[in-house]
């Protein structure tokens, strides 16, 4: 126990002193929401992946591979496809964030649709989204110290334990803001994705050439993917693959990295900087995960697999590592989350009814943080039967967002009557079809409600932009965001030198 | 004018978008999933339905390195 504790002390600390000498001073709101728009690719990138890819990767989708086989390589076509997405939108967003000064993602549809009340709309759904999330991450750390305790912890201890670590890690980031969370993100990412990767690879060469353990040891229905005549029906991957791009970007904690660079070369630079690194890391675990079901132990506690392998192979060294790469990994994710909820409090809805100065929106976006993470803290100690449900719950319903977001950036067309009427409607019918089939529609051919509540969103957003007749300066208005955009046809199109007057 | 010209990203060369397309469709359509549904047929000592998956992902990731550099060359060529 003293190793293994010892190596996530030794890890914990490190990261401490990188973020004290970085000697943070944030000038202003934007500085502290979105880091001042000055990260180069590399951060970027490493920011963008130990956001995306939580802690739980390791244990949940490793623990998915190990007992569902290969369906769980869905997780990596969505997290590559969603970059794609990222290349595509990182022109318009970046361009208008730096125009316009916007902070957040509600920023970007007040600016684009003219309406404050869908910039409080978005956020609420964001932030009461978000919350699910934050507290299983906080929980799934229990497992984490669980294992790190040889098992001395009882989970609720360990879950306290965990939960306690990334509380304080939370004195960081609500002093530091974006930038101390993307300069962590940078030493956390290079442990947790390169460090990661290089001990998964180890482990799948240990398992081969040590074990005997190959693809041919597996039972065949770690090779089945839901098809024509199964249970979940044959769209239910197609569902789970595209609900996952789309609403990768709904969420505000992996929307706001685009505000965080300092140009669009950079954000575009950075998605080919992090899909080499994202698919090697990706292959590496899922085949882990499946080769490590046939290690003793594994079948009885799938989402252990990764400490499990790792102690039978390394010993307790190898498992204080494994311990040090899911903290990393984390740490990432909880604080984006944290940081970006707290700016979404101070900007889009304190700041969106009430003129604030700089100073005061940074007062409330820390007070908003530390509230957030005291809650979190507190759930997260608590026995609640229905947080993952409630989690799936409001992942179906922000990816509501999509459809005024995509369409907002790529489409003139399109106006707040459709955004805010087809996104309420698309939150109440995910919610309601999640509610009454939870997981996938029978009746659907396995569309997840998310997927469903789409259409139903998309078709409002859509009739309302081709029905509701728009006013010349609206059209025009809109014309000109589009045109700007154009203008910086360069894959620089970092400067902005005709700013017009902030609309959001 | 129609929306692949006009709300095209701007300076995205058309083989980039092609291939952009081409990820999506080999990463959603059902059809080819289904095809690879239980197939364990070895390739290169992996079965072909982990296959699929691994390179479904490549392709998606080549696509985005070969879109920035691509990007960068035009530009480069002013």
């Amino acid at each position: 126990m003293f190793i293994t504790f010892g190596c996530i002390a030794i890890f914990f600390a490190l990261i401490v002193v990188i973020l004290q000498l970085s000697g943070i001073r944030d000038r202003n709101f934007t500085e502290y929401a979105v880091g001042g728009r000055s990260f180069g690719a590399n951060y970027q990138a490493m920011s963008f992946l130990n956001t995306w890819y939580p802690g739980a990767m390791f244990t949940a989708f490793g623990g998915m591979a190990a007992s569902a086989g290969v369906i769980s390589f869905y997780v990596l076509s969505y997290s590559l496809l969603t970059v794609v997405l990222m290349y595509l939108m990182a022109r318009p967003v970046w361009v208008w964030g730096k125009t316009f000064d916007l902070r957040t993602q509600p920023d970007l549809l007040a600016l684009r649709f003219d309406s404050r009340h869908i910039k409080t709309i978005a956020a609420v759904i964001g932030i009461i989204s978000g919350i699910p999330w934050l507290v299983l991450g906080m929980q799934a750390l229990g497992t984490l110290f669980q294992q790190m305790s040889l098992g001395a912890l009882t989970f609720s201890d360990a879950v306290i334990v965990g939960v306690a670590v990334i509380a304080l890690r939370q004195i960081w980031t609500v002093r530091m803001g974006m930038r101390g969370v993307v300069i962590s993100d940078m030493a956390q990412g290079i442990v947790a994705y390169i460090g990661g990767g290089a001990i998964l690879i180890g482990l799948i060469v240990w398992m081969i050439v040590s074990q005997g353990i190959t693809f041919a040891s597996l039972d065949a229905g770690k090779f089945a993917i839901p098809s024509i005549g199964s249970k979940e029906g044959p769209l239910y991957v197609f569902s789970l693959i595209l609900t996952g791009t789309i609403g990768g970007w709904c969420w505000p904690y992996i929307f706001v990295r685009l505000f965080t660079a300092d140009g669009v070369r950079s954000l575009k630079k950075s998605a080919a900087v992090a899909v080499p690194l994202s698919l090697t890391f990706g292959v590496a675990l899922l085949v882990f995960g499946m080769l490590g079901s046939q290690v003793g132990g594994v079948g009885g506690e799938p989402n252990n697999v990764w400490f499990i392998v790792s102690r039978e192979a390394g010993g307790l060294w190898l498992l204080g590592l494994a311990g040090v790469v899911v903290l990393a990994a984390s740490m990432g994710h909880t604080d984006g989350n944290i940081q970006a909820t707290g700016a979404q409090i101070a900007n889009d809805l304190v700041g969106n009814y009430k003129t604030l100065d700089q100073a005061q929106l940074i007062v409330i976006a820390k007070l908003g943080m530390l509230g957030l993470t005291l809650l979190s803290a507190w759930l997260a100690c608590l026995e609640l039967p229905a947080l993952f449900q409630l989690a799936v719950l409001a992942y179906q319903g922000i990816i509501q967002l999509a459809v005024p977001q995509f369409l907002g950036i790529f489409w003139r067309r399109g106006n707040k009557y459709g955004a805010i009427a087809g996104m309420t409607a698309g939150f109440a019918v995910a919610v309601v079809l999640e509610l009454i089939y939870p997981g996938y529609l029978p009746w659907a051919y396995g569309l997840t409600s998310g997927a469903v509540a789409l259409v139903v969103n998309l078709a409002i957003y859509v009739a309302a932009a081709y029905l509701v007749p728009q006013s010349r300066e609206e059209e025009e208005r809109v014309e000109k965001l589009f045109q700007m955009v154009e203008r910086r046809s360069s894959i620089t199109g970092d400067v902005v030198p005709d700013a017009p007057p902030q609309v959001a | 004018m129609s929306f692949a010209q006009k709300d095209r990203p701007a300076s995205l060369p058309r083989w980039v978008a092609a291939w952009f397309i081409v990820d999506a469709i080999v990463a959603l359509a059902p059809p080819l999933y289904w095809a690879f549904d239980g197939d364990r047929t070895l390739w290169l000592g992996v079965p072909a339905v982990v296959l699929y998956f691994i390179a479904v992902s490549t392709c998606i990731a080549a696509s985005i390195v070969a879109a920035y550099f691509a990007e960068v060359r035009v530009e480069e060529a002013g």
